[in-house]
């Protein structure tokens, strides 16, 4: 009987813990967040604050310099851009990487992986350095080329594009890694009688290959999209937002809110929009793979 | 709402504070301060100092130790000084104010402020009153009285100055000689620098004849200040209710920085630079001038560089004038300040009053080429020899104006050097630009 008992709450038991630490570090931020984006909190002030409803909500999307629309525009393109430069040249070069022996694939997988174990800032700063008008290597490259330089950092299209370029270099590796592991698993049967019926390496990609590895495709999709979302770091290091906010995000809009200006509270309310985003994101996620996994299972 | 559950929460994320015996301290009454102690201490205690981070720099020297640690020690047996981590500026000011939420810890007894801090601290009650204190204070005299005067908010005195730094042009005299200028002599006036502006275009390629930082963060507008406090106009009016910096003074200082661009002697990538990379730019010889700096050359030599090769390279000044206009730089520097809520006050005072002594802060401000803010230590000037650069230091700190120190400062200079921005891309005109910022400005002062 005891012993039925104990072995019923072991589960809980062991799970305990980690629940605990997720509550505290994970479940207990999150609801402060939601708490504090409904107060007038500031950085000095966090306890005893005032209730103010939805005011920090109104305040973050009437704010005018910089518009909240223009916000979420450059959040939206630079996510896209990175969603998209991240799935072509992970994708790219796992597909490169799966014709090639297994000794020389994990030898060049290593490699290519080691801009994503590199922190976001020093990479950041290391874009900044290439893109610099002055002593910058992207300037002289285009010297080169005969074309004159380029004030890579200042101008809003080109801007958005170099921070864009520096995050696709810096966060392709996840998704060359978990196409990777897919194209492993993907039977080879398939893709020699593709050869057999003679159809080109780029057909037997388009037609088998891709088709096979969907799901885990969506699943490297996801995991781009919501490190483009997020980004915060790499855009700090480069242009911190500006010039004249050009190039900020709602993850930088969060930071200059709380850490720069000390409101907590309208911090707190850019957070939970963010926070609200990617949950839609990684619900929309789950419905699709569900949908996915049933149409091969 | 049900007040509830954020109560739960703050529970919570406070507990693990509230069984500190940092926190089980009965604070003294906030905003007043008692007489000096006497020598000794009546209990042991901690007094913690809440530092930036080159004043506590293993191997330079720090105006905190050895010798004001050792002397306070002695004289106050069982007390001791806990010299915490230091740490930059924006980790300094946001762990003060954390520290104030209770959101951290840890509290300091005292801590270094920058003095644009000062009036959202005095503000907000981080800051103890020091009045009872300077009254009984006979070194009080010693401080340069633009500067004693710069920490009273709302009649009272509120900081002690620490040190002080200047604003001056920098110009790399490699890139000045290569352009066929005399390497000795920076512009004096706007059209001389203008002059040389178009002589390094002509002759020195790939090298920007002239940066000031513009991106969005303090120093673009920090560094452009001198310019237009040179012109007669002001950042805010007397009383700091209302903008002055769109004044015909203040579009003529910014019409010199869309001057610069417009002409291309000022790459439009400054919209992206900080006054450190504006630097880094005139030490590397990748720009011939730089229009505003922390005179503070010898203190942060980048790799290669010793005192001579400095000397050599770099040359300073004050910044050079428009027609009519009066010699002007700005002046920065950091303050020390006792926390309101330290339960140590006398003894902090005591400390804080040995470390900002002027004998002693002068190797500091020697090795950091800082300016001293006690008449004592600007009598030193024997020992500031080794700086190629004190004399227009000193100069500079003759006509130097200090920013607001209000409580909605790091706001405003943010709406400052938004304007500053649409004027340089071109989006809206000097006027316009300013005129917008101003309206911002005034809005956000409105009581």
């Amino acid at each position: 009987m005891v012993r039925g008992a104990f072995g019923r709450a072991t589960p809980w038991l062991l799970l305990a813990l980690p629940l605990l630490l997720l509550f505290l570090f994970l479940l207990l931020p999150y609801l402060l967040t939601f708490f504090y984006s409904t107060t007038g909190a500031t950085i000095g002030r966090l306890f005893n604050v005032k209730e103010v409803g939805l005011k920090n909500f109104q305040a973050v999307f009437s704010e005018d310099a910089p518009s909240f629309i223009s916000v979420v525009a450059v959040t939206a393109i630079f996510t896209a851009g990175t969603l998209f430069g991240s799935l072509a040249l992970g994708t790219g070069l796992a597909l490169a990487l799966h014709t090639v022996s297994a000794g020389v694939r994990s030898a060049l997988l290593a490699i290519y992986l080691i801009p994503w174990v590199i922190a976001a800032v020093i990479i950041g700063y290391t874009w900044r350095l290439i893109y610099d008008p002055a002593i910058g290597l992207a300037n002289s490259v285009l010297g080169m080329v005969g074309i004159g330089p380029l004030d890579w950092l200042t101008e809003q299209g080109i801007a958005l594009a170099a921070l864009v370029v520096a995050n696709v270099w810096a966060g392709y590796g996840i998704v060359l890694l978990v196409v990777s592991g897919a194209l492993a698993n993907v039977p080879p049967n398939i893709i020699l009688a593709g050869q057999v019926d003679g159809a080109s390496y780029a057909r037997i990609v388009r037609r088998v290959i891709l088709p096979a590895i969907r799901p885990t495709f969506l699943l490297a999709a996801l995991v781009a999209l919501v490190s483009g979302l997020n980004t915060f770091d790499l855009i700090y290091a480069m242009t911190r937002g500006g010039p004249l906010y050009h190039t900020e995000t709602m993850a930088l809009e969060m930071y200059r809110l709380t850490a720069l200006k000390g409101n907590v509270g309208q911090g707190a309310a850019v957070t939970v929009i963010l926070f609200t985003i990617s949950l839609a994101l990684a619900v929309a996620y789950v419905i699709i793979w569900r949908r996915e996994t049933r149409k091969w299972s | 709402m049900n007040k509830r559950l954020p109560a739960l929460l703050s529970v919570v994320a406070i507990v693990g504070s509230a069984c500190t015996p940092a926190a089980s301290q009965a604070p003294a009454a906030s905003g007043t301060a008692s007489q000096p102690a006497a020598t000794t201490a009546a209990a042991p205690a901690t007094i913690t100092v809440w530092a930036r981070n080159y004043t506590v720099e293993e191997g330079r020297i720090q105006p905190w130790a050895p010798g004001p640690k050792t002397a306070f020690e002695a004289a106050h047996p069982g007390v001791t000084v806990n010299l915490a981590e230091g740490v930059g500026s924006t980790d300094q000011f946001n762990r003060i104010e954390l520290s104030q939420a209770g959101a951290v810890e840890d509290k300091p007894d005292i801590f270094q402020l920058d003095n644009i801090w000062l009036g959202q601290f005095v503000d907000e009650g981080i800051t103890a009153n020091l009045d009872s204190y300077y009254a009984n204070w006979a070194d009080k005299s010693d401080i340069v009285p633009a500067y004693a005067n710069s920490t009273i908010v709302k009649g009272s005195q509120y900081a002690v100055w620490f040190y002080s730094d200047i604003r001056l042009m920098v110009w790399n005299k490699d890139v000045f000689q290569k352009a066929g200028l005399d390497p000795e002599k920076g512009p004096t006036t706007w059209d001389e620098l203008f002059a040389d502006a178009a002589a390094i275009k002509a002759k020195v390629p790939g090298v920007s004849p002239v940066e000031f930082p513009a991106s969005s963060e303090e120093s673009t507008v920090d560094r452009f200040y001198s310019y237009l406090y040179m012109t007669g106009s002001n950042i805010l009016n007397a009383d700091n209710t209302k903008a002055a910096f769109n004044d015909a003074g203040g579009q003529k200082a910014l019409q010199l920085y869309v001057d610069l661009v417009k002409q291309g002697y000022t790459p439009k990538a400054v919209l992206g630079e900080t006054a450190d990379d504006n630097i880094a730019h005139v030490f590397s010889g990748k720009a011939g001038i730089m229009l505003a700096t922390v005179g503070d050359g010898l203190g942060s030599l980048p790799d290669g560089f010793d005192v001579a090769k400095f000397q050599s390279t770099i040359g300073a000044a004050l910044p050079p004038l428009c027609a009519g206009c009066q010699a002007a730089s700005t002046a920065g520097g950091w303050m020390l300040a006792i926390n309101a809520d330290s339960p140590n006050k006398d003894l902090a005072w005591d400390y804080l009053t040995m470390v900002t002594d002027g004998k002693n802060m002068v190797p500091f401000e020697v090795d950091r080429t800082r300016i001293p803010v006690r008449t004592s230590g600007l009598a030193e000037a024997d020992a500031f020899k080794a700086d190629p650069y004190f004399a227009q230091e000193a100069d500079a700190a003759k006509v130097a104006h200090f920013p607001p120190f209000i409580a909605k400062y790091t706001d405003m200079i943010e709406i400052l050097w938004t304007g500053m921005q649409k004027a340089i891309t071109g989006d809206l005109s000097t006027k316009d630009a300013l005129d917008q910022a101003a309206d911002k400005v005034n809005t956000l002062l409105a009581p």
